[in-house]
């Protein structure tokens, strides 16, 4: 963290961010107050359970999904974008990279095409230059050039992968959301793709925001980490080498349901006990072990317990320690 | 004592082999998993084992023995028997066992009824038993509820104790937690170990994640297209692996403990019609010699029941030998 | 599926399409094939049994059956694809509008189908017939307006799921604006379903063509029309069963033909789909 304090550009600032979404049975807030500044060439993971609201964050970033409150601010861009020039500008400053291979490419569409269309609406990119640029796409995503003439039907799910970083990669953004990009491919084809997008990162100094629920594997790519439960933030560690110092209740709960290469114990752990949730308590309580009678009565806020560490769990920091 | 034995089992659709010469014992209370990735087959064969090869899929070779008959000579009807009662299943999707639209109470009674003649208080009653001996809290709120109104990880929970309802002697579980958080699948998994506790039921696991294999299983079975190419004990696996498929699909997986660089597999595996005579990895091992693709791989077992199927695995031990 | 029974689906497909243009050939070279012309009248060669000079036979104004059969199948055929085509082109516009853009514009267009669909096509098209007048225009318009409803409501339907799959995301991040998207991204992954339901109309509107004949309200006597040729020849149908049989015959044959068509289309896609 400290090596970074040398004026590093934000890039992504995210203020106060409410998504809500409306349904039956009314208002269900996907992502609830959740602030977070990515600056220059960072790799920031964001971990949570499947319905915590990761996805809806990254496409709140995108643009793809209206938010009801708070601020989202990329490179100077305040969103929701509103002029067309403003549409472009934001995405040459960011990408996706998506988590259903099958769905993220167009089936009618050649993978030449599929790379060159942001070439083509976002840098006018035409004829010999364009041909030459997905050329060399083709070239650092691992991919052979006749690829080019390709489509989706015809090749396998970690070559979509690749297609997809591939297009992300086109116009050369300053950040990509990654949406559990590999969490659909089998572990050896998963393990090649984290390496691209780890060697794309150190080459062109991107940031990344990688989304994921799998806690070594975003621990492996990421600097910072971001736990997300139901919506909210509930610990923030600067750094991976604080891994074992997660001390939220869910990080740790997520700590130990990794499956470790090398420990062999099985510790079966004592029952869980389910709590009924009182509207205005803490997230996790129904599902905490540590809970303590505060923790159903009010809603812990991000507080700050060390260098760039920050937790949402009352049993830390204030006066309830 | 083992008792449920497969021999050299082969399974094809058409000419293609998907399942090729797979062998192993299961003894009482203990638990099997079989790694692979998908296409390898896995899945084929945890079906094979209950007589339901999916779609037009045939037993070409081999036999699977359970109490003293093989079961792939009974018909439907003999084999209707066995399955639940002796052997059940559970599937990836939580609760795709599960009737949508009926409670869970009466698909316990049901369950219970199509195997043992006693009346339906009695069944419910052995239901409630079971789902407490399970830990659930509330038994008598799930067995009125509805499949919806549980949560994913519940409802895997429900249909891993509706399939040991009638307490089989085998429990087959195809990825049984990959569909659920992360939190959710330790939880899942360790109520199978307990369960094994509990009613010494064998349990066959079949599962992409070697690393959730060698936690809960006993033994480890790797899987690559449609063979075993390694099949030792969980820690023989994770520790000391034979074979290179093995030792690559743990450089693929991610640590939390140690900062290794990600080695991944390179390469696209055979299809099942373009099988080699020879080795079926050689065209993505990293340690394969030239011969690999023609040389038809030797089956090694070690003393205490280690297999491996490899051409260069004397150079190995050798080569490690002499860096040691 | 087994390898034997795709191949026979093949042959099947194959056949159907190398009917379909067979036929389309004969229509086309109506005027070369016809043995006669469909509206030389001859009286001394009225209400004649089929024989080698008149294949069909010969009504009882002396015409040549088979050639009033060939240029009224030409009529209906060529009706039918423009009717086709008007309301293919209509619906799926509309349809992928008021899928992509929602909010009013849904709104409206959905309740225009609704009301649509809430008369039988039928009597839709007898009204509007009956106000503008008899005549193959207007049965064209009237057809093509109750037409495009299914079109829309389809295209709609698929342009609502296909609208939330990430490929469409990908595109908005490549910068495509809407009509790009529109075209470039969903057009392509709708249009063979679309296609298959059009397959299936062309047999439904060649009937419904030769129904509105039948009440009147179509093609005008003399020309040869089937649904006209059925309803004259009902006078004769003891004197001259050919008369009736052989052109509802064909226009049996040709339903059948573009219906199964439709089938086989759709089966493909679905095993295209499946794999």
């Amino acid at each position: 963290m400290q090596k970074n304090k040398n004026k590093t550009e934000v890039i992504l600032k995210i203020e106060d961010l409410t998504v809500e979404y409306f349904s039956k049975k009314g208002k269900k807030r996907a992502v609830n107050r959740f602030s977070l500044t990515i600056k220059e060439g960072e790799c920031v993971g964001l971990v949570g359970e499947s319905g915590c609201g990761k996805s809806t964050l990254a496409n709140a970033i995108m643009g793809f999904v209206p938010f009801s409150s708070g601020k989202i601010c990329l490179k100077g861009n305040q969103l929701p974008l509103k002029k067309q020039t403003q549409v472009r500008e934001h995405y040459t400053n960011v990408q996706m990279i998506f988590q259903n291979i099958n769905e993220s490419m167009n089936l009618r569409q050649s993978v030449f095409d599929y790379i060159a269309e942001p070439l083509r609406n976002l840098k006018k990119c035409r004829g010999n230059d364009l041909d030459r640029q997905v050329g060399k796409l083709l070239e650092i995503t691992g991919l052979p050039q006749a690829y080019g003439g390709r489509y989706p039907a015809q090749i396998s799910g970690g070559e979509k992968q690749r297609v997809v970083i591939a297009k992300a990669l086109a116009v050369q953004p300053k950040l990509i959301i990654c949406d559990e990009p590999t969490s659909a491919l089998d572990v050896s084809v998963q393990a090649l793709v984290i390496e691209l997008l780890r060697k794309m990162q150190k080459d062109q100094q991107m940031a990344y925001l990688f989304i994921s629920h799998d806690l070594p594997l975003v621990s492996y790519l990421c600097s910072r980490i971001v736990v997300m439960y139901d919506g909210e933030v509930v610990e923030i560690i600067p750094n991976v080498d604080l891994m074992t110092e997660l001390k939220h209740p869910y990080s740790q709960d997520l700590l130990e349901a990794t499956f470790s290469k090398q420990s062999d114990e099985r510790i079966v752990k004592k029952q869980i006990q389910y709590h009924e949730l009182q509207s205005n308590g803490c997230q996790y309580y129904p599902y905490c072990e540590l809970a303590i009678g505060i923790c159903n009565e009010s809603r812990p806020q991000l507080k700050k317990i060390g260098e760039g560490h920050e937790i949402a769990c009352h049993r830390y920091g204030g006066k309830h320690e | 004592m083992s008792i449920l034995e497969v021999c050299d089992l082969s399974i094809g659709y058409g000419k293609q082999r998907i399942v090729r010469n797979v062998s192993f014992t299961l003894k009482k209370g203990e638990i099997l998993a079989i790694v692979g990735e998908s296409g390898s087959g896995k899945s084929t064969l945890l079906r094979a084992l209950i007589g339901k090869t999916p779609g037009g899929g045939q037993v070409n070779k081999g036999e699977i023995i359970y109490e003293n008959q093989d079961l792939t000579s009974l018909n439907q009807t003999q084999l209707r028997k066995i399955r639940g009662k002796s052997i059940a299943m559970i599937f990836q999707s939580p609760g795709g066992t599960l009737n949508p639209v009926r409670k869970i109470g009466s698909q316990f009674i049901e369950a219970i009824r199509t195997h043992i003649e006693i009346t339906k208080a009695e069944a419910y009653h052995k239901a409630l038993e079971i789902l407490t001996k399970l830990h659930f809290k509330n038994a008598t709120q799930i067995m009125e509820a509805y499949p919806f109104q549980l949560s994913g990880g519940m409802k895997q929970r429900v249909a891993i104790a509706l399939a040991l309802a009638l307490e089989p002697d085998i429990l087959l579980a195809d990825e049984p937690t990959s569909a659920l958080d992360a939190t959710v699948q330790k939880k899942v998994i360790d109520e199978m170990l307990e369960l094994r506790k509990h009613f010494n039921t064998a349990i066959i696991i079949v599962t992409h994640n070697i690393c959730l294999a060698s936690y809960i299983a006993d033994k480890v079975g790797v899987m690559y297209l449609g063979q075993f190419l390694e099949f030792g004990t969980a820690e023989e696996i994770l520790l000391s692996p034979q074979h290179p498929y093995t030792r690559a699909l743990l450089d693929s997986v991610p640590d939390l403990s140690q900062k290794k660089t990600l080695t991944g597999i390179e390469g696209q595996r055979y299809g099942f019609h373009e099988l080699p005579s020879g080795c079926s990895f050689s065209n993505r091992c990293k340690e394969g010699g030239v011969s690999c693709k023609d040389l038809v791989p030797p089956k090694t077992v070690s003393d205490h029941g280690h297999v491996c199927i490899c051409n260069q695995l004397m150079n190995h031990r050798q080569d490690r030998n002499a860096k040691k | 599926m087994s390898e034997k029974r795709k191949n026979v689906q093949e042959i099947i497909f194959y056949g159907l399409l190398a009917a379909t243009i067979l036929i389309a050939i004969m229509v086309a070279l109506a005027n070369q094939i016809a043995p006669h012309d469909p509206l030389a009248v001859d009286y001394s060669m009225i209400l004649q049994k089929p024989s080698a000079a008149y294949p069909f036979g010969t009504d009882n104004m002396g015409r040549c059956v088979l050639s009033r059969v060939i240029y009224g199948l030409r009529s209906s055929v060529a009706m039918a694809l423009l009717i086709t085509l008007i309301s293919f082109t209509m619906g799926t516009f509309l349809g992928m509008v008021s899928g992509y853009y929602g909010r009013v514009v849904d709104t409206l267009i959905m309740r225009i189908t609704d009301t649509l669909l809430a008369f039988p096509g039928l009597v839709i098209c007898i009204a509007i017939v009956g106000i503008m007048g008899a005549g193959w225009k207007n049965v064209v318009i009237a057809l093509a307006i109750s037409g495009w409803v299914e079109y829309a409501r389809v295209s709609r339907g698929m342009v609502l799921s296909l609208r939330e799959k990430e490929f469409i995301k990908a595109a908005r991040s490549s910068g495509c604006g809407r009509v790009r998207i529109m075209i470039v991204h969903i057009l392509p992954n709708i249009f063979q379903q679309l296609l298959v339901i059009a397959t299936f109309n062309i047999g439904h509107l060649i009937l419904t063509f030769a129904g509105l004949a039948i009440l009147g309200l179509g093609e005008q006597p003399p020309a040869p029309e089937l649904g006209l040729m059925l309803s004259e020849s009902k006078q004769f149908l003891q004197l001259a069963p050919w008369l009736m049989v052989y052109p509802g015959l064909v226009m049996f044959l040709v339903v059948m033909l573009f219906s199964l068509l439709g089938d086989c289309l759709r089966d493909r896609m679905n095993q295209k789909t499946s794999q």
